[in-house]
């Protein structure tokens, strides 16, 4: 059983506050999802949880396992088997998929490592997610569609195996067929690992695939609103405008408080 | 595989074809220039190996119409002066791949796109630990002449590189196609410099030219540490990357790896 706790978080990049007193947890077998405005602070907290240096943490705590992570290097983290699925994966000129996997997955597993089983099991990885099998020896998202981007993520994250899941914005560039094969896919792994997945995304149509078991909803960088499925229904019909208000006066306040602190 | 090797004074030849014609004259009689004409008569492939040991070589590859030239160039030594010219025929293709690993060296580039149609693909990689200063000059001659020169060099130590391109299209040579891809990672506190030159006095021409100097993007390490890779070998496999692009040569590539392998373990 593992855990992933951000405790009162703020964080801020060029002076400017993207995530105030944010609070979540997360355990093994659960499936939360994030919902939100543009520009609420989503995939920044999917970054700093994996550790992207560009942001500043000002206050508050990341515990895997109840062990503050802040301090780790990004790969650290990934050691510890937290995964991101980015949002617009890079494009690594000259690196194969293959390679770059089997440098990634020696530098987990070292002594554990076996080329021969690795390359089975990376093969039958990209027949399940029905990704032609040359995709693995091209370089790493070079030329690749939006959609095998995304699938390509996928199979990066059943290659390493990861115990926390976060998914940042996977549906984006999916066509509907796509949409399946990688919804499908991230929740049969998340059944036979049961590891925690953390789903950041706009629309419903990704959580028909993924049920969470939690919602949140953020706005102004923290979480206004939780629930269960239902308010993903609740969204869709009447839009973010109604939590906002809300939100707003006491997101100010917090700012506030932090700025005050610091 | 044809192979030449060219030395100070001795010039070894493996010509397993009647495709290349190969004349030398020797080094004395040209102050100390060992100059090498080589003609390219038919489709081949072709290897050169040059050894550089304080001289100065002027080598001249003349490629008849309608031929395609994979040349592989691989140049190692110490100090050296190189100039290299390519006349290329109509319709002929020149694909060049190139890694070099002299400490001191100053080459010089000049490529005459002669025929209508001729292609001039230049790919070369270097780790750059002393000084390299590399001037090209490409010269589209006729209509429908295409260029594409792509440059990748990492600069470690006291390495100081520098890549100076320059394209000319004149007036009236109609489309033609000027492509120029620099770019130097660089390693140290040195001043690298590029300078895409394009020369153009026509407008139907299609022409790009990049000069990039710097090291990776943070995005790219970011990237490949959120799998588990320590900064070291994010580094290590994304200079892997930028200098094994592009290339077919098994050979070349195993040189580079090597040569990788001993200032990144």
């Amino acid at each position: 059983m593992h855990s992933l706790k951000i405790k009162d978080l703020s964080v801020c990049i060029d002076n400017k506050i993207i995530l105030n007193n944010f609070n979540l947890e997360i355990k093994s077998g659960e499936v939360h999802a994030i919902m939100g405005p543009n520009g609420a602070g989503k995939s920044t907290l999917s970054k700093v949880i994996m550790g992207d240096e560009n942001y500043k943490v000002i206050n508050g705590d990341i515990l895997f396992d109840d062990v503050s992570i802040l301090n780790m290097s990004v790969d650290e983290r990934s050691h510890l088997g937290i995964f991101l699925a980015m949002q617009s994966p890079m494009e690594i000129e000259g690196v194969s998929n293959a390679d770059f996997l089997r440098t990634a997955v020696f530098s987990k597993d070292q002594d554990n490592f076996k080329l021969l089983s690795f390359i089975k099991e990376l093969e039958n990885t990209a027949d399940k997610l029905k990704i032609n099998r040359d995709f693995i020896h091209r370089g790493v998202n070079e030329g690749f569609s939006g959609g095998e981007r995304k699938k390509n993520e996928v199979l990066q994250m059943y290659m390493l195996k990861p115990k926390i899941v976060l998914l940042d914005e996977i549906d984006s560039g999916l066509d509907v067929d796509s949409l399946k094969i990688v919804g499908q896919n991230i929740t049969s792994y998340q059944k036979d690992s049961k590891c925690a997945i953390l789903v950041i995304t706009h629309y419903q149509r990704l959580l028909d695939y993924i049920k969470p078991d939690f919602v949140h909803i953020m706005v102004n960088g923290t979480i206004v609103k939780s629930g269960d499925s239902s308010l993903v229904k609740e969204i869709e019909k009447n839009g973010y405008e109604k939590v906002e208000q809300k939100s707003e006066i006491t997101s100010t306040c917090i700012v506030k408080d932090i700025l005050n602190n610091e | 595989m044809n192979k030449i090797l060219i030395d100070k004074e001795v010039i070894e030849q493996k010509i397993v074809s009647n495709k290349i014609v190969v004349e030398s004259v020797p080094c004395a009689s040209f102050f100390g220039i060992t100059k090498v004409k080589i003609k390219v008569l038919k489709s081949c492939n072709l290897w050169i190996d040059y050894i550089l040991d304080d001289n100065r070589l002027d080598v001249t590859i003349d490629i008849n119409d309608k031929v395609t030239l994979n040349l592989y160039e691989y140049k190692k030594g110490d100090k050296g002066k190189v100039r290299c010219t390519f006349n290329i025929g109509e319709k002929s293709i020149v694909n060049i791949e190139k890694f070099g690993e002299v400490k001191n060296i100053k080459e010089m580039i000049i490529t005459n796109l002669n025929g209508s149609g001729a292609t001039f693909n230049y790919n070369f990689k270097s780790i750059c630990c002393e000084k390299e200063t590399y001037d090209f000059v490409i010269r589209h001659n006729c209509l429908k002449t295409v260029s594409n020169i792509k440059n990748n060099a990492v600069n470690i130590l006291d390495g100081k590189i520098s890549f100076q391109v320059s394209s000319y299209v004149p007036n009236k040579m109609k489309e033609c196609v000027v492509n120029q891809y620099n770019r130097i990672i660089n390693l140290t506190d040195n001043k690298c410099e590029i300078r895409p030159n394009l020369y153009i006095d026509e407008y139907d021409v299609v022409a790009n030219h990049s000069a990039l100097i710097g090291g990776f993007n943070t995005d790219e390490i970011f990237y490949l540490q959120s799998r588990g890779l320590s900064k070291e070998e994010a580094n290590k496999l994304l200079i892997t990357g930028f200098l094994l692009s592009d290339l077919n040569s098994k050979i070349l590539t195993n040189k580079i790896k090597k040569k990788i392998k001993r200032f990144w373990r």
